[in-house]
This record gives C-alpha cells, structure tokens and sequence, in this order.
C-alpha cells in the first residue's frame, strides 16, 4: 500500500471504499474546483452514508421505479442477441456487415468469483485487443456489458459502460442505453449533457486500454451513441453525438486529481471521516466532530451541487453562514464579482465598509440601487 | 435579474425575510381558475400517475392511473374535467366593432380558460402529454376526448410560453415576479420553500427559518410532476407490487387501488392547499393596468383556438415547421418586449430596475422651456418645448436617444444634451410628440416644476418580420402543416401600438 493509499484510507476509516464510478466521474466536471469532493471521492468515502448521518435531505437518493424502468428498457433493447440494436447502431454507423456477433461479457466469471470486476475486464481487454489486431473481418462486433479500467489519481477505477461497438474500418464506439425518451427527436439537454460526461470517462478508459497495447488511442471514436426511447413508446432510437468537449474537460479535471497530496498535506494532522460505526454497525461518530473535520478540506458550493453531490445540504448551510454568493445563484454571484461575501457588499453598500480601489464601480452601483429603492418605498418615483 | 433584484436577494438572506418586488400584480388572476396538481409516473416519457385539480380549494377531484394497463378511462375523465372548464368560458361573447379593414368586425367569448400549476415542469410535463395524446387515434368517445384533451394542452403549454400570457401559469414563477427571497432562484422553484420565505407560518421566527423546516426530508414532498424518490421506495413501489401480485393470482384489485388512491390523496393534499395559499397571495395584490389589457388579448387568442377547433380541428404539428418556427419566436420576443415596457410603464418597481440597469432615469425637473419651437419642413413653426432633468442617477445614454415617460403617456422625448455637474447630470429633454400642434398646443404634456419622474428608453417600434407564406416552404415534421391562414394571433401583432 502507497502511503497516499494508506492517508486516504486513514481519512475513510473503517468503511470499505467506495470506489468512483462513471458517475463520480462525471461529478467532477460539474464542480472540479471542489477540493472537498476530490478528496472524499478520492478517499473511498460514501457520501451518501455521511449526509444521512448528518440528517441531511438526499437529493440524490435513487427511486426504484426509474431503476427497474431503466433495467426494462435496457433488456429490450439487448434482448435476443441485441437484435432491437443492430439495425439502429448499423443506420447510425454505418456498419454493413450483414451479421453483426455480439457478446454479452456480463456473465463472465461464478458468482463465487471474489473479483468478477477484474475478470470481466480481462475478457473485455482481450476481445477489444483482438479486435483491434485482427482483420477487420472476424472480429465480434458489439460487446454488451464489457468492464473497463481507468486510471484515476493512481488508482485502477472499474468502468462498466452499455456497449462497445467496433467498426469495420477500425473504430471503437462507446454505446449508452439511456431510459430518458427522446421526443419528436428532442432529448432533455441537461441529460444528454449529464450522459456524454459519463461516456467521456468509458471513452478514456478504452483509449488508456489502447494505448497500453500500443495501439494508436484515437481508434476509439469521440463520437457517442445514445439509445433511447422515441417518443411515448419503448421503441429504442439512435443519436450520435460528438463528445469531444466533455472528454477534454474530463482529462484536465483527471491530471488535476494529482495535486492530492498537496490536499492532504494540508489537513490537520488526525483528520478523519470516519462514521465510527458501532457494533450495530450503526454510526457512533458525534456529528459536531464530523462537521468539523469536513470544515477542514476547502468546499466550492455552487447551487448546482444538489444535482451531483450528496453533500449538497451540508455545504449550503456552511456556505451560508460565510454569507457566499454562490448560495444566492449565479446571477447573483457574477454581478458581485469582485467582493467577498453578502456582509461586505452590504457594509459596502451602506457605507458601513470603505471600498478598496476595485471595488469602488461596484459599490457605487450598489448604492445608487439602494438610493433607488429607498425612492421607491417613499413613492416618489 | 438587474442589480436592485440582486441586492434584494441580498437583503432578504440578512434579515430572514422576502421582500415585495412590486407592488402590483401583472398578469390578470381568474375568480374561478382551474387549479391543477399532476403527478407523472417515474420513468416512462408522459405516462400520468395521478392528477388532482378542480376550482374549489375544499373539494378537489383526484384522478389516478392504474399501476398498470390502460390510462385512458383516467384521461377521459381529466378530459371531461378541463373540457367542461374551457366550454363554460365560451359560453358569452361580446361584439366588437370593426376598427379597420384588416380588423373586421368579430366576436369575442368574454372569458378565458386559466390553469394554474404549481411550477414550469408541471407545464413541460403537461406539453409532453399534450404532445402524446393529440395524435391518438380517436375512434370511440373516450379516445376522442382524449385527443381533445391533447389538443388544449397543446394550445395552453404553447400560451405559457408567452411572456405576459396568463392561460397556464406556474404558481412559481409568478409569485417570483413578486416576491424576492433570500435563496437562490433554483431553490425558489420548490413551491413549499418559497411560499415558506414569503408568507411564513406565525409560529416561526423568520421565513428562512420555515424554509429550512419545510426542508425537512421526513415531511418535504415535491410539488410535481415528479414524486420523491423516497415516496416511490417506501409507498409506490411496494404498492405497485402488491397489486401486480393480485393481478398474476386473479384477484380482486379494488383494494390495491382505493389504497393506492389514499396514499395519492394524502400525498398530494398538502401542496394542493399550498397552491390555494400561492393564489390568495397573489389575488390579495391589485392589478396592473396592463394586466386587463393582456387578459383581452388572451381572450381574443382564445376565441381564434375555439373557431380552429370547429373549423378545422386538425391537430397541430408535432414540430413547428421552419416558417411556423420562426414567426413564433419572433411573436414571443415581441411579446417578451411588450410586457416589459407595460410594467415599466404600470410599475414603480420595474422602472427602478431599469434605473439600475441603465435603461432608464428618475430625477427632477428644473426647467421648462414652453416655448421653444422648431422650423418644421414647410417652414411653418412647430412647437417642441424642452425640460431639463437633474438627475444622480448614473446616465449610460447619448443624445439623440429616444425617451417615454411614464406619467405622460402620449408623449414621447428625445435627449438634447448631457451635461455633467458634479454628482448631477443634467439631461435637456425635447417633446417630441403628443404635444399636439402649435395652433392647439396641448399644455397637459407639460409637467410640474419640480416634479420627480422617471424616463426610459422607448421600445422599438414593432413591425412582424416578412415570412414566406404556408404554401411556399416545404414542410418537413409531422405531417402537412394545417392549414389555417385566418389563424394569426393578433394579440400578439398589434401590441406595439
Ligand atoms: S456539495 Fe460540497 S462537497 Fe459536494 S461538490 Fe458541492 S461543495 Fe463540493
């Protein structure tokens, strides 16, 4: 064990790691200047865990019904060797094999298997290499379920995207089954947005699995395919799209990931998330102590953040007692650049603060907004 | 947002408490709107789950879908529901005079349908089924309501997106044209948070304080059409269950259901009452000049969709062709435009915003020069009295910039010269219409020594861009464009005027 493994362990405790996903992931590109979340993701730490000890709402809490429908959709569309999808993939991408093979790497390995990941991943390794390798002619075509690895922070991340799709002239395509309904040829952009972040990350894994073998990473396509339902029905639909912005701003936010050290160097010495579960397994860490380890890694709440942390709660509160204008929106926060928080703009504004040289366009702006509104609340405007 | 809003939100987080952002409410409040909370089915694009709506806050209806089968008996029910509504507003129409030759004589039913809901994803959610239902085959009553159903969905979720429109409006937005909180404008978007910051309950000491109690994830629920994913868990789902169970075994499922419909009913309750405290807040502000107006505008957009559906009644394009598109968006920018510069000229509010911004300046008069006059072309004198404003206001604005006033309405102004005096910026002003002519000079338009008042920028004179017609652009989406050449809003082309 490196002994940055054994300092974010330290700061987990007991719990076993929770290691990131696709999805933390593609977190970290909606807020990559939280140290907070890098660190805790880092870490190994289930946030949900933390903020439902804290007694936080959960924002993020899954609902079983859109699992199971998401889980229905998917069947149907891999159902009977991925008939529903080679007609749509074939149109989407031009492949012209008349058969197109498929493999479901899903069942690799016993349920006994300690590491089905890891298995999974070899087989998918090798049928990707072989593809890759081979005439372009015998290789099996879309791999359902395959298990890819990224490096991220120095750790080897398991990814597991829908689909891999090989092309006959040679290109990898990462495949998403998404259960959000693409209507009259629409999709929900936030969505679609939020989907393609997570490609991003299958697509460098798939290149770092390239590039390992010396194969040329480009092969694999920045160009991602979504499978959704059209309209009012279940019936599958293909859209291309070109992730080329989300897989370069996922790389940068990765190679930043290597300041952790430097994170945790700045930690007070015995700092620690651990829940302290009893043997009840329930948490015994007091919450004040836990608040209070949490105040020791810088956080950069954005109103944002309830859509992709569990923390959500927990840093509004905190960012609102330092009176930040992040809590307030970003509206808010861009027409008061250039102050700190909500107290000095308003001690600004009332004269109560003198403004220093860059502040002065503001504060004037300020103050002649107030002259305005004391008019109004006297009628003479 | 203009910076006066955001030093509200400012305001508002240090004390605890919303802040009224206008004292006069701008879009026109129905006595009889139908109130309606819908919940969707978690997953599928538009499938309901329940709807509960009605115009009295004591007895509402609640309809709910099965877990499972057919949605149409409950579609058709909600269809005869909101038919009912929009039928009993056609019920009188007024006469209204020819006014020119392409404004001919017509009728005008002299009341409009008005749905309320609780946010802008119960009107997303609405036009998606909207969407679904209108191109259903209608071969028996039920499913021909039902299209009917999609129909006016289509037609009112389309109204929403018309600033100024009051057809379909979303409870948060419009308290948020009112109020200003101390959260953030996404956090606004929670009816229960919101209401909390405006109106709190007695008991506790601030509105932040009710906000974060209405918070709690034990009672919090959301307004729709989404459900809480911990309400699907814990109740939905098992529920769900139990009555797929009684189906496999051939049992009865009336208990499955009536509980399902308790559990919906005491769900649904609580925002259903926040909906009726959104609406006796909002009822309790008097209304804008311009919001009666507006509301004969849509009154007029109504009647048109009542003499499309006889006449026609074809269903609309499931995407706007090209041509449709394009004058849309140009409807709703001139729309967007009009409503601004009627609650600049209505609202004391709106018009400090447009100080802040820079749109618009108060100050005092000091001089008035009535008897300056122009050499007009023919060489016959015109009278174009003068003004100078002094203002403390910061001036972003050149001579030569046309002005509006909103105490003299008629009038119109151009800025002379700037000058500068110390904190003062003195601004000559020139009328330059509504002054009448010199022969009859309207003295009115001069205003008192002294007086404070505020200008701001005349909006552009509105003209349509020129389209190609229907039958000249190829049609690409949903089927041939229907073909309604009398049906153009002209609410929406006349409002510059
Ligand atoms: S909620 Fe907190 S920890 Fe999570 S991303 Fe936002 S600021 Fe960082």
């Amino acid at each position: 064990m490196s002994s940055l493994d054994a300092r974010l362990s330290a700061l987990r405790g007991t719990a076993p790691p929770t290691p990131h996903n696709a999805r933390t992931l593609a977190a970290l590109n909606a807020n990559p200047s939280c140290d907070r979340r890098s660190l805790i993701d880092a870490a190994g730490i289930d946030k949900a865990a933390l903020a439902a000890h804290l007694g936080l709402p959960q924002p993020l809490r899954k609902s079983k019904l859109a699992l199971d429908y998401g889980l229905a959709f998917e069947h149907k569309v891999t159902a009977q060797a991925g008939a529903p999808l080679v007609p749509l993939l074939r149109q989407a991408l031009g492949l012209t094999l008349s058969e197109v093979a498929y493999e479901d790497l899903n069942s690799v390995g016993s349920d006994e298997d300690k590491s089905p990941l890891k298995r999974r991943y070899s087989r998918t390794r090798s049928r990707i290499l072989s593809a890759a390798h081979r005439r372009p002619d015998l290789h099996r075509t879309l791999l359902d379920h395959p298990v890819l690895r990224l490096t991220v922070a120095g750790h080897q991340v398991y990814l597991e995207p829908d689909i891999v799709a090989f092309q006959n002239e040679g290109a990898f395509y990462i495949v998403e089954i998404k259960s959000f309904p693409v209507i009259h040829g629409q999709p929900d952009p936030a969505k679609v947005a939020a989907a393609l972040t997570q490609a991003a990350a299958y697509v460098l894994a798939m290149r770092e699995l390239l590039a390992d073998d010396g194969l040329p990473p480009e092969r694999v396509s920045e160009t991602v395919i979504l499978i959704n339902p059209r309209n009012f029905t279940q019936h599958p639909t293909a859209t291309t799209y070109n992730a080329r912005q989300q897989i370069k701003t996922l790389s940068r936010h990765l190679k930043r990931l290597r300041r952790l050290p430097e994170l945790l160097d700045k930690l007070p010495p015995g700092t620690t998330f651990d829940l302290a579960p009893g043997p009840d397994k329930n948490p015994t860490r007091p919450r004040g102590e836990l608040t209070a380890a949490l105040a020791t890694v810088q956080a950069s709440y954005t109103t944002s953040c309830r859509h992709h942390c569990d923390l959500a709660f927990h840093c509004r509160n905190e960012a609102r007692h330092q009176g930040r204008f992040e809590t307030l929106g970003t509206a808010v926060r861009d027409d008061l650049a250039g102050i700190d928080t909500i107290t000095t703009a308003l001690a600004l504004t009332d004269g109560r603060l003198h403004p220093a040289r860059d502040q002065q366009d503001i504060t004037q702006a300020l103050q002649q907004a107030q002259r305005i509104y004391e008019d109004l609340q006297t009628d003479t405007a | 947002m203009s910076l006066l809003t955001s030093l509200l939100r400012m305001r508002a987080t240090a004390t605890g408490n919303a802040l009224r952002a206008s004292h006069l409410r701008h879009l026109h409040l129905s006595d009889q709107p139908l109130m309606l909370l819908a919940l969707k089915r978690t997953g599928p694009a538009a499938r309901p789950l329940a709807v509960m709506l009605g115009t009295d806050p004591y007895r509402p209806q609640l309809l709910i879908a099965p877990p499972s089968g057919s949605t149409t008996p409950m579609l058709a029910a909600l269809a005869d529901t909101v038919t009912a509504y929009i039928d009993a507003c056609q019920r009188h129409s007024e006469y209204l005079p020819a006014v020119s030759d392409n404004k001919p004589a017509r009728r005008r039913h002299t009341d409009a349908p008005q749905i309320l809901v609780p946010n802008p994803q119960t009107v997303q959610h609405l036009k998606d089924l909207g969407d679904a239902l209108r191109f259903r085959r209608a071969d028996d009553q039920n499913s021909q309501s039902v299209q009917r159903l999609g129909h006016w969905l289509t037609y009112l979720t389309d109204r929403a997106d018309i600033p100024g429109s009051a057809a379909l409006i979303p409870l948060t937005s419009f308290l948020g044209m009112h109020w200003v909180t101390g959260q953030s404008p996404q956090e606004d978007d929670d009816l229960a948070t919101l209401l909390a910051w405006i109106d709190p309950p007695r008991n506790t000491a601030s509105g932040r304080d009710a906000a974060l109690k209405t918070e709690n994830p034990a009672t919090h629920r959301l307004a729709g059409p989404a459900t809480d994913a911990a309400f699907d868990n814990d109740h939905l789902a098992p529920l769900f269950d139990a009555h797929a169970r009684t189906r496999t075994q051939g049992r009865d499922q009336t208990r499955t259901l009536a509980e399902l419909e308790r559990l919906l009913a005491a769900y649904m309750q609580p925002t259903w009452d926040l909906m009726w405290h959104a609406y006796a807040l909002l009822q309790a502000l008097p209304e804008a000049t311009g919001s009666t107006r507006r509301w004969d505008h849509e009154r007029t957009a109504f009647t048109d969709e009542c003499i499309h559906l006889t006449q026609d009644g074809r269903p609309r394009p499931a995407r706007d062709q090209a041509v449709a598109a394009a004058v849309r968006l140009a409807r709703m920018e001139h729309a967007a435009a009009a409503f601004a510069a009627e609650r600049a000229a209505d609202d004391p509010f709106a018009r400090a915003e447009l100080r802040t911004t820079g749109a618009a300046f108060g100050g005092t008069v000091t001089v008035i020069d009535s008897r300056h006059t122009l050499r007009g072309p023919t060489g016959r004198p015109q009278w174009r009295p003068r003004l100078i404003v002094s203002t403390t206001d910061q001036l972003r604005m050149e001579p030569g910039q046309p002005l509006v006033c909103h105490a003299h309405r008629k009038a119109a102004y151009t800025i002379c010269d700037i000058t500068r005096r110390g904190g003062d910026t003195l601004v000559e002003l020139e009328i330059t219409a509504g002054m009448g002519p010199a022969a009859r000079p309207n003295h009115g338009i001069l205003p008192e020594p002294g007086a404070f008042l505020v200008f701001t920028i005349a909006p552009d004179h509105y003209r349509m861009p020129e389209f190609p017609s229907r039958d000249e652009t190829p049609w690409t989406h949903g089927g041939p464009p229907p073909d309604h050449p009398d049906h153009t809003d002209e609410d929406e082309s006349d409002e510059s005027q």
